[in-house]
């Protein structure tokens, strides 16, 4: 069924999750840490539309949410309060990939399940969920290099320094290029933000250049804004999944594919913890498809919206996983 | 007598157990010996940071590098702690030398250079910070399981944390405050001139005092390390403007020269409970550090309001 092509184990031999079953309803916990984002926002927005369906209603007892920020201390005292709380299993996207480890390790001793997700942990006791980094950055690239043929000038607008995320993506675009010297990359870091992505893309056209394609982590509607002012035409562009920058590929027609990081991690989250507790096979490290558009399929109240903000993260579907959701009924749904 | 020299932690000696009670009537759990337990270790590392936020505060200064030094500890402790006890205990006096020393260097910058202490530490934050991110740039390391567990579970119903608290406020903090220098460091928060002109070494006093924010730092990051069992060298951001809250709260006024060691520790507790009451009580995540700050501006305006309604303004004017 749908939960095998969609929660897929991370390599070959993942171990399947062990855990003791458990009779249902689940009382669950999201424990997140910054809520300055719309991402994050988002993230918590489908995690409660998703509980809110009868299927999904029927299993889950109870959701609640708390945001910690990025305040490593804030979430462990958060995740501990869960484990008194005895909530059935938590689902945390973390402030630190190793700072929360011994709270995990005392909630599983609790009996409690954990799921990180986006921000992984590295703890063995807590179920990893996430997207493949480094497939997500080296399809950019495959898309830069059809693009041009190997040849010309790139703008790599990267994330924030020193990230796992960042790094991943990078490496694998670079191992990519790598064989193509004809290719000149341009990198700047435009911290998968809107405002900074435009401004050091302003920069690196300032300083005399014309790219030929473009490979960004993120701030994408920033970055092809940049482009505009300068003039120029926007050249093929490899994104994230902003809704400002696919409303631009869509009126404009430059070519495009657009990959994000889906807000939709915390409501796959909520069905692989129910599936662990429900006893249904499920694997320890989950890999979720990437949700993936081109000119082909984009299309105007599917997979981006005209009249919503520019800063809305649009990949709330992921076809694998066979859940649909309204944008609008997402948004509406209270943080 | 006793009563006058513990006022200004009222406050937070009043707020403290109503905190907890509030909590207890959420979640009932919390007055077991696990729950103690977690109570006691969320609160920890915060009371230490306050206590070397309040050494400099004395003296009329403030540490924005309290955070950094703490990161700077962890980063250091769980890069190199290893798993044998010589490796491990060899780790705990460097930092704790580390961290004296970088406390001190501070203290020598405002004492002898005269420069503002808010100037000062702000650089220092960088630069201790960045030494942080160097020793560990990406968060990771580890910690023998005796270091971490000692510290942070319980000898019979007694949080481990509590009695490291305690033994850090018995045999660092309480010698040194109440011996001549101690007194001195109140002085000199008090009237720098005063003390001055009475022949008290201004410049030794400020140098000892930021020397022990920096050792109480260091024991912050070494306690925040057996916590988290494990280095990240940002960690510590959240304790410089925290610490800062919890002196106030804890009734060390920022001109210096007053308060007393239990007030700051108690409002330190209080305040790394408030998050769980939050949480415990439903309350949505948009709204928690809005209660949180708006929490404290309450407390502290209660605690004010005596002060506000006397009747002649001069006095007002000088508590």
């Amino acid at each position: 069924m749908a939960a095998e092509a969609c929660l897929k184990p991370w390599q070959d031999g993942t171990k399947p999750a062990r855990w003791p079953t458990k009779p249902g309803p689940y009382k669950i916990a999201i424990s997140n840490s910054y809520i300055g984002n719309t991402w994050r926002t988002e993230m918590v927005q489908v995690a409660k539309s998703y509980v809110s369906r009868p299927e999904v209603a029927k299993d889950v007892a109870s959701l609640r949410v708390a945001s910690a920020g990025n305040d490593v201390a804030a979430q462990i005292a958060q995740l501990n309060e869960m484990t008194l709380a005895g909530v059935d299993a938590i689902i945390l996207n973390a402030a630190s990939p190793t700072g929360l480890n011994s709270a995990i390790n005392q909630a599983a001793a609790a009996g409690i399940l954990v799921v990180s997700f986006d921000n992984v942990v590295t703890t063995p006791k807590a179920i990893k969920l996430n997207q493949d980094q480094y497939q997500m950055g080296k399809a950019w690239a495959q898309f830069v290099l059809d693009q041009t043929g190997g040849k010309g000038s790139v703008l790599m607008v990267r994330g924030v320094a020193g990230t796992f995320v960042d790094q991943e993506r990078t490496r694998a675009a670079m191992e990519l290029f790598k064989p193509y010297p004809d290719l000149k990359l341009t990198e700047v870091y435009g911290e998968w933000d809107d405002g900074t992505g435009q401004k050091v893309t302003a920069n690196a056209l300032a300083a005399g250049g014309k790219f030929d394609a473009v490979w960004s982590q993120g701030g994408t509607t920033g970055v092809c804004r940049a482009i505009q002012q300068a003039g120029q035409k926007i050249p093929p562009t490899a994104g994230e999944a902003e809704n400002g920058f696919r409303k631009l590929a869509y009126e404009l027609k430059f070519p495009m594919l657009s990959i994000g990081q889906s807000p939709t991690l915390s409501a796959l989250s909520i069905m692989a913890a129910v599936n662990i507790l429900k006893g249904e096979p499920t694997p320890s490290e989950i890999s979720i498809p990437l949700p993936v558009v081109t000119n082909e399929t984009l299309e105007p109240g599917k997979n981006f919206f005209p009249d919503l903000p520019d800063s809305l993260f649009t990949a709330i579907n992921i076809g694998a996983c066979g859940l649909e959701f309204d944008v609008n009924e997402v948004l509406a749904q209270k943080v | 007598m006793i009563l006058t020299r513990y006022r200004p932690a009222l406050l937070a000696l009043i707020g403290l157990p109503l905190i907890i009670i509030l909590y207890w009537t959420q979640q009932p759990l919390i007055l077991s010996s696990f729950g103690a337990r977690i109570l006691a270790n969320q609160g920890t590392t915060l009371a230490l940071a306050a206590m070397a936020q309040m050494a400099v505060v004395l003296t009329r200064g403030v540490d924005l590098s309290v955070g950094a030094m703490v990161g700077l500890s962890n980063a250091i402790a769980a890069t190199y702690m290893g798993d044998s006890l010589t490796s491990a205990t060899l780790t705990i006096i460097a930092v704790l030398l580390i961290g004296t020393a970088a406390g001190a260097l501070n203290g020598v910058i405002v004492a002898v250079g005269r420069i503002q202490p808010i100037i000062v530490t702000l650089a220092s934050l960088y630069i201790y910070g960045g030494l942080a991110l160097l020793v560990l740039p990406e968060p990771g390391g580890s910690v023998p399981d005796w270091f971490a567990t000692g510290l942070t579970d319980s000898t019979g119903p007694v949080p481990n944390g509590l009695i490291f608290l305690l033994a850090v406020i018995f045999l660092v903090w309480l010698p040194i405050m109440s011996s001549r220098l101690g007194r001195s460091i109140y002085a000199v928060g008090d009237n720098e001139g005063a003390a001055y002109v009475s022949g008290l070494n201004v410049v030794r006093a400020k140098i000892v005092a930021y020397a022990m924010s920096g050792l109480l730092a260091a024991l912050a990051g070494l306690f925040l390390t057996a916590q988290t069992t494990s280095g990240d060298a940002t960690i510590g951001s959240g304790y410089t403007l925290n610490s800062v809250a919890a002196v106030v709260f804890g009734g060390v006024p920022l001109m210096g020269g007053r308060g007393v060691v239990l007030g700051p520790v108690l409002a330190a507790y209080f305040l790394s409970i408030i998050v769980s009451v939050l949480f415990a009580a439903g309350i949505s995540p948009f709204y928690q550090s809005v209660v949180q700050g708006g929490l404290l501006i309450i407390v502290l305006a209660a605690g004010s309001y005596r002060a506000l309604s006397s009747p002649n303004w001069l006095q007002v004017l000088r508590a």
